[in-house]
């Protein structure tokens, strides 16, 4: 056989040697056979001496670019290997890690957090109350004599005929106000009960933020731009607010607010029920009887007063379809926040 | 609330559909929204005049009627009562499409043919009514399509009033809002009142026993009334309304009612025993039922309408049993009247009473429509049911409530909101809403008598700011450099000690305050537990004093779960009585109960135990530089005993912890032991300091000695480390207890315990000659004092 034809039969061989290569041990082996010392390439080469200079000069010219090309195809597939994993070793890496499992966060006090954290940053201080309250600090002093139809809105757990479970955070405003002088800026943070029954979306307990401020020449528009800067700081600085006239017995003018749905950017969808806007607060100029009773001249103060019911916007916030997840503390809830 | 758009359209003139109708109104403070039809919506229904009715052949009950329906006549097979010859009916054709989704298609019926069905109310969706066939009125052409012809095609108004204004519980109330937000006006019905020459007063004397519980009181008499069915613009109004028609009478009270928002009675004057009315506050204790068949126990407060021998209302609230309109009244005494809304209020809720009067007048209705409402009603009476009204309305109003006249100040208006609305565009914004206006050196503002929420300038702002419009207000944003905030004490640490336990890797939980007060005896707590009055269950019926149970109610709804690993901790208040009072307090739990999750290769499998609660507490303490806590043995009810302890920092007591007891487990049906700490955290503020002073590195090196001994198991580790400790002479810096084993090669009833030493200076790198003596002592003491054996 000429040695033209014994190179392109080697290269044939070393075509089909290279495909069955699985591991380094292979790659080896076929190093050896096609450019070892007792290689055929070798062979051939040792042979060339007996040849004429013109054959000499051609076969040396193709064996060695032989050589070079199989030496080259061979240092790809080594890192190709590697790489890909097909590796000698048992070192098997795929276990999982050895975790320390980290804490969590309830997701209400999270959200809580985020609140606080924003209205702090535009100089609102922090004040808690208890949460047995007594009739007058939760409805009396904050504008609902007994016998008043707002009461009504308020399903109230009694304890004795003068204290209840506080049904919202606003008496924290009234006990605050009361011992401070303006300015006063603060939130008030905490549970609050109301007697309904438990179901997917409602809960006997529940939290809320309370705010208020009061200085003098306090405006409506001061608490609009609270809160345009509390959602935009929120929700995404894109986020519209819109104020629509309501009732709260402790505030005049009252606002309910709407924030232009987050998930559908206000093009109507299931989390908004196709109206494009989220309910997420109320909020209104603190009433004067309010100021009465806390001894403040509603002459020379005025000031705004909000409340942000925070499970709702926790619902809202991570898609939660039940209320009661809240308070079951399933730790396979938990340990998603 | 819920009225029909064309109601609406009748009273007052504006451009708008529902949609934009009810965008205007919430953004002006009365939220509504138009989600459905009045009626759901039908096809192929026509006029059709009854031309021939035949006695069925097979049945008694069926009859075959010819109607004329305009192009044609065809014969059905009708079941109705009042199917009559010249009867104007609805009929709906072959092909024809109900509400319900029924398509009609010819039928033969026991070998007649009925080409199409003559239709019911109900049938068509319009009414409950489906006793009889539906009674067009006769000017109705014969033939024309009832959908079309009816315009029924009307979207209905969902109101969601605030409690603060009555004045919106009616068509005109809300007629009133849309007429102040287009500009235009409330065009109320107008109407001439026939009298006959009989007066009313000859017929019935009024006396107000209480004016403060009912300020006014007026009616008129109408004879010869027939007691019979609405006609249909009449019942649709009310379905629209969402209130059941009844009959004629009872109707036109609900049509004002629902129209002026003035609650209406009709009395069959016939049941009274004398020809008066007297206005009386009850006896306590008094009995009375209301025309719902119920009897109610009055007292004081309550307003009783009677007839000077007899109650026959409950005022406001509801008429009685023995004085109601029936099918044979004749002769009706119509009352319209004003009554106080404290009294309504308590009696309502002490009663449990909800009735659209009680509500109006509960929230304040108008004193001074009364006399309008009521000629309205007679004038509808003498319409509709065929009544003669007696002359003049019999009105009994002691001392007329004027309007309340306000000043309002622009300047004050512009404050409040931040904007620069001028004098006469407020006063045009009032005007609108019907309030009266003297302008002269100052503005005096009349609050109509129908705005009781109206009652000082301060509400005249949300007035002129809603109709202004909200959006319309500015936004500012006062600097927050004037008054920096300040985190308290209590804020920080409360945030550090959830970042320090999540760092342990501890699952913040959240439970709700109220806990079954038997099963906290039954635990053997104290009883000290707050109840509540009304509470929703006998599971939620007190205020924990601990947060114990929650815990071990946590922990026994995950492992149900089959969530095994359970470290969690919860931040939570709790209360107690204490003398005649009470004291409220911020305690933390900690609960730990299970075993790592043993699906990770690489977990160990052990299950927690005690030492796992008790490295959680010193990780904490040293995390929030509180000091070392100590165990002081302490048996409490629900732990178990010998694993039962209090919790003090030096001599200040803390809390609580332990295993839980198995009585407690038992309670909640856990079979795995749970680990427990409660600390009060009011306790532990002043031992934290905020502010970390930085201790510098040691300059010299460390030498370390291993030692360990054999001593009998009584003996606890705490005392030989206070031992190794107090003989280290001031070059001993740790001491780390870093095995403890009994078993083979160990005495049965010792144990062995080893330590790690550090000895360093300060001075000078320490050699082995300055160690080697004090470790010897240290080795001498633990043998001296405990009988230690060197364990080599």
């Amino acid at each position: 056989m000429d040695l033209k034809q014994q190179i392109l039969e080697i290269k044939e061989n070393f075509a089909r040697a290279i495909e069955n290569i699985k591991d380094s041990d292979d790659l080896e082996q076929v190093k050896i056979e096609y450019l070892g010392r007792k290689s055929r390439f070798n062979q051939i080469l040792k042979g060339l001496k007996d040849l004429g200079v013109e054959e000499k000069k051609e076969i040396g010219r193709l064996a060695n670019l032989a050589k070079q090309d199989f030496q080259a195809r061979l240092d790809e597939l080594k890192s190709s290997i590697t790489a890909s994993g097909r590796t000698d070793s048992k070192f098997d890496y795929t276990l999982p890690g050895k975790r320390s499992r980290l804490g969590r966060t309830h997701p209400i006090v999270t959200t809580m957090r985020e609140i606080s954290d924003i209205f702090f940053g535009m100089g609102f201080g922090t004040e808690i109350g208890p949460e047995i309250e007594t009739d007058y600090y939760n409805f009396q002093a904050l504008n609902m004599p007994r016998d008043h139809p707002a009461r009504d809105m308020q399903d109230t757990f009694y304890i004795s005929g003068d204290l209840v479970l506080r049904t919202h955070t606003t008496p924290v405003q009234v006990r605050t106000l009361e011992r401070s002088k303006p300015p006063a800026r603060f939130i008030a943070p905490g549970r609050c009960y109301r007697n309904e029954a438990i179901s997917v979306r409602s809960h006997a307990a529940f939290h809320q933020i309370d705010g208020f401020f009061v200085d003098r020449d306090v405006s409506f528009a001061d608490l609009k731009g609270v809160l345009v800067a509390f959602a935009r700081s929120f929700f995404g600085s894109d986020v519209k607010l819109k104020f629509r006239p309501s009732f709260f017995p402790f505030t005049e003018p009252s606002a309910e607010v709407d924030i232009s749905c987050f998930l559908c950017n206000g093009k109507g969808c299931a989390l908004c029920k196709r109206s494009g806007w989220l309910e997420i607060l109320g909020c209104g100029m603190i009433d004067p009887v309010v100021f009465d009773y806390v001894g403040y001249d509603p002459e020379a103060f005025t000031g705004y007063a909000f409340g942000i019911g925070i499970e709702r916007i926790c619902l809202l916030k991570y898609g939660i379809d039940d209320i009661r997840l809240f308070f079951e503390n399933d730790v396979r809830f938990l340990e998603q926040f | 609330m819920q009225l029909g758009f064309n109601w609406l359209k009748e009273l007052v003139d504006f451009e708008w559909d529902a949609a934009e109708l009810c965008e205007r109104l919430t953004m002006a403070g009365v939220a509504c929204e138009s989600t459905r039809p009045v009626f759901e919506e039908f096809s192929g229904v026509v006029a059709g005049k009854i031309k021939k009715v035949e006695r069925h052949p097979e049945s008694e009950n069926l009859s075959i009627c010819t109607v004329d329906i305009g192009l044609k006549t065809v014969t059905t097979v009708c079941g109705a009562p009042n199917a009559a010859v010249g009867l104007k009916s609805s009929f709906a054709t072959v092909g024809a499409e109900l509400p319900d989704g029924t398509r009609i298609e010819p039928v033969e019926k026991q070998g007649i043919k009925s080409e199409g069905m003559l239709c019911s109310e109900k049938e068509l969706g319009l009414s409950d009514e489906s006793s009889i066939i539906m009674e067009l009125e006769a000017g109705i052409k014969t033939g024309s399509d009832l959908w079309e012809k009816l315009d029924l095609d009307e979207p209905l108004i969902e109101f969601e009033l605030t409690p603060n204004r009555p004045d919106c519980m009616s068509a005109i109330g809300i007629a009133r809002e849309i007429a102040a937000l287009a500009g235009t006006v409330v065009k109320r019905p107008e109407f001439e009142l026939d009298e006959i020459e009989k007066q009313a007063a000859e017929e019935v004397r009024i006396e107000i026993a209480d004016p403060q519980a009912c300020p006014r009181y007026a009616a008129r008499i109408i004879e010869h009334i027939k007691v019979a069915r609405s006609p249909f613009w009449l019942k649709r109004k009310l379905f629209a309304a969402g209130i059941r028609p009844i009959n004629n009478v009872v109707d036109i009270t609900n049509l004002v009612l629902m129209e002026y928002g003035q609650p209406l009675h009709a009395f069959d004057y016939e049941l009274f025993s004398m020809p008066q009315v007297l206005v009386r506050t009850a006896l306590e204790n008094e009995k009375f039922t209301t025309l719902d068949e119920k009897e109610h126990t009055l007292k004081e407060d309550d307003i009783l309408i009677t007839d000077a021998t007899k109650a026959v209302a409950l005022g406001g609230i509801m008429g009685g049993l023995n004085s109601e309109v029936n099918e044979n009244t004749n002769k009706v005494l119509l009352e319209s009247a004003y009554f106080n809304p404290t009294n309504i209020c308590r009696t309502r809720k002490r009663l449990a009473i909800q009735s659209e009067s009680a509500v109006r007048f509960e929230k304040g209705a108008d004193p001074n429509i009364v006399d309008t409402a009521c000629n309205y009603a007679a004038y509808l009476l003498s319409k509709l049911a065929g009544g003669r009204v007696l002359n003049g309305i019999v009105d009994a109003y002691p001392r007329v409530i004027e309007p309340l006249s306000i000043e309002l100040r622009p300047s004050r208006v512009n404050q409040l909101l931040a904007t620069d609305i001028t004098a006469p565009q407020m006063i045009d914004i009032l005007h609108s809403l019907e309030f009266g206006i003297k302008s002269g050196k100052t503005i005096m503002v009349d609050v109509p008598t129908f705005r009781p929420d109206c009652t000082r300038e301060v509400d005249l702002v949300e007035e002129i700011a809603r109709i202004y419009g909200y959006d319309k207000i500015g936004t500012s944003l006062r600097a927050s450099g004037d008054l920096l905030a300040e985190r308290s004490t209590e804020e920080l640490f409360i945030e550090r000690i959830r970042e320090n336990l999540g760092r342990q890797g501890l699952y913040e939980i959240m439970t709700i305050n109220l806990i079954d007060p038997d099963k906290g005896r039954k635990l053997g707590m104290e009883d000290k537990f707050i109840g509540l009055l009304n509470p929703l269950s006998a599971d939620l019926a007190a205020y924990r004093t601990n947060l114990f149970m929650n815990m071990l109610q946590v922990v026994a709804r995950n492992l149900n779960r089959r969530q095994n690993d359970l470290k969690l901790f919860e931040i939570g208040n709790i209360a107690y009585r204490a003398d005649a009072s009470h004291i409220e307090e911020t305690h933390l739990a900690i609960g730990i109960c299970g075993r790592p999750d043993v699906r990770n290769w690489a977990v160990s499998e052990q299950e927690y135990d005690f030492f796992d609660l008790k490295g959680v507490a010193e990780e904490f303490c040293k995390g929030l530089r509180l000091g070392n806590l100590t165990l002081k043995e302490q048996n409490h009810p629900f732990l178990e005993r010998g694993v039962s302890f209090d919790l003090y920092f030096g001599d200040t007591h803390v809390g609580l912890g332990g295993r839980a007891s198995n009585n407690s487990l038992n309670l909640y049906d856990i079979e795995t032991p749970v680990y427990y700490i409660e600390l009060n955290i009011g306790k532990l503020i002043p031992l934290y300091t905020k502010d970390l002073v930085y201790r510098k590195l040691p300059k010299f090196p460390s030498v370390w000695r291993d030692i360990a001994v054999i001593v009998d198991e009584g003996i606890f580790a705490d005392r030989l480390l206070q031992t190794i400790y107090g003989s280290g002479n001031n070059i001993l810096v740790n001491a780390e207890l870093f095995d403890v084993y009994t078993g083979r090669q160990i005495e049965e009833g010792k144990k062995s315990l080893a330590f790690n030493l550090e000895f360093r200076s300060e001075e000078k790198t320490l050699t082995d000659e300055e160690v080697e003596p004090v470790f010897n002592h240290i080795i001498s003491q633990l043998q001296n004092q405990f009988d230690a054996k060197l364990r080599t």
